[in-house]
């Protein structure tokens, strides 16, 4: 398997989109932020947690945001930013999350789970990157066969999941043993 | 038992709402009677979660990535000037 770094037209076209929408929302972010006493690294932190979001939703997942990507990113950002930084008494301006802009806070990454991922992402690594192209990015087989350097269609689908059952593998024997060690 | 290592695919199908409704019956009862398929297809949910955070992860650098280029490069000299102006004062 070759490495993804060589040539990759999706994460070229991501750092396009990134650069774009950089440029046309952060403005509006840091201008808020600045505005309530917020430093430059806050507004880059929940700038980039809007982005994360735009990118699960409308770019793998096709939703159109109601007021144009501008008016969406500075939603997010103005309200990861409050929950974030601000008092108490500024909470209470939050609606619940409604728009579930609050899935970057998953309770359910444990300790273990994250030593699990950084062994992952150094001995796993190629693993990793074909199977995030598959279910993160969710880019197409024949595109993924071309950047992975697999023959076809049929053959990275079988890399798919050789590589699906080693990272389970892994999963399951190093929180076995790293829950072992945490007892 | 042996574990079943060919199972993947039918997990995924499971796990990604893919099945029909007898199907999905027919999954639940099968790890009802093999509890190992029950614990692969834990382990496997665990394993999207995994490539979830691993994406995010990887998302994350890439973003800073852009960070330091709209910040360091001259191309881009105007955009830093503007927003530098913010927080300036």
């Amino acid at each position: 398997m070759r490495h993804t770094t060589l040539f990759n037209p999706a994460a070229q076209q991501r750092e396009a989109l990134f650069i774009q929408l950089y440029q046309q929302a952060f403005p509006w972010v840091a201008k808020y932020i600045s505005q309530r006493g917020g430093t430059l690294e806050e507004a880059k932190d929940v700038f980039h947690d809007a982005l994360i979001i735009y990118y699960e939703r409308v770019v793998v997942g096709g939703m159109v945001p109601e007021r144009g990507d501008q008016a969406y990113l500075l939603g997010i950002a103005k309200y990861r930013w409050i929950r974030q930084y601000q008092q108490q008494a500024h909470q209470q301006e939050l609606k619940s999350d409604e728009e579930g802009w609050d899935l970057l806070d998953e309770t359910t990454s444990t300790p273990s789970s994250e030593k699990v991922l950084r062994f992952l992402s150094v001995a796993g690594r190629k693993c990793m990157d074909l199977l995030r192209a598959f279910y993160y990015d969710q880019q197409g087989l024949p595109e993924i066969a071309k950047v992975f350097g697999f023959s076809g269609v049929r053959s990275a689908t079988v890399q798919k999941y050789k590589c699906l059952e080693k990272v389970r593998d892994t999963a399951k024997e190093k929180s076995l043993t790293y829950e072992d060690f945490a007892a | 038992m042996k574990t079943l290592p060919h199972k993947a695919p039918q997990i995924e199908q499971y796990l990604l709402q893919q099945m029909n409704p007898e199907e999905r019956l027919l999954f639940e009862a099968q790890m009802v009677l093999h509890p190992d398929l029950a614990e692969q297809t834990q382990w496997q949910q665990h394993t999207y979660h995994l490539v979830r955070q691993y994406g995010r992860q990887q998302l994350r650098a890439e973003l800073e990535q852009v960070h330091h280029t709209l910040f360091t490069h001259s191309k881009y000299q105007r955009f830093q000037q503007k927003i530098l102006q913010f927080f300036s004062k």
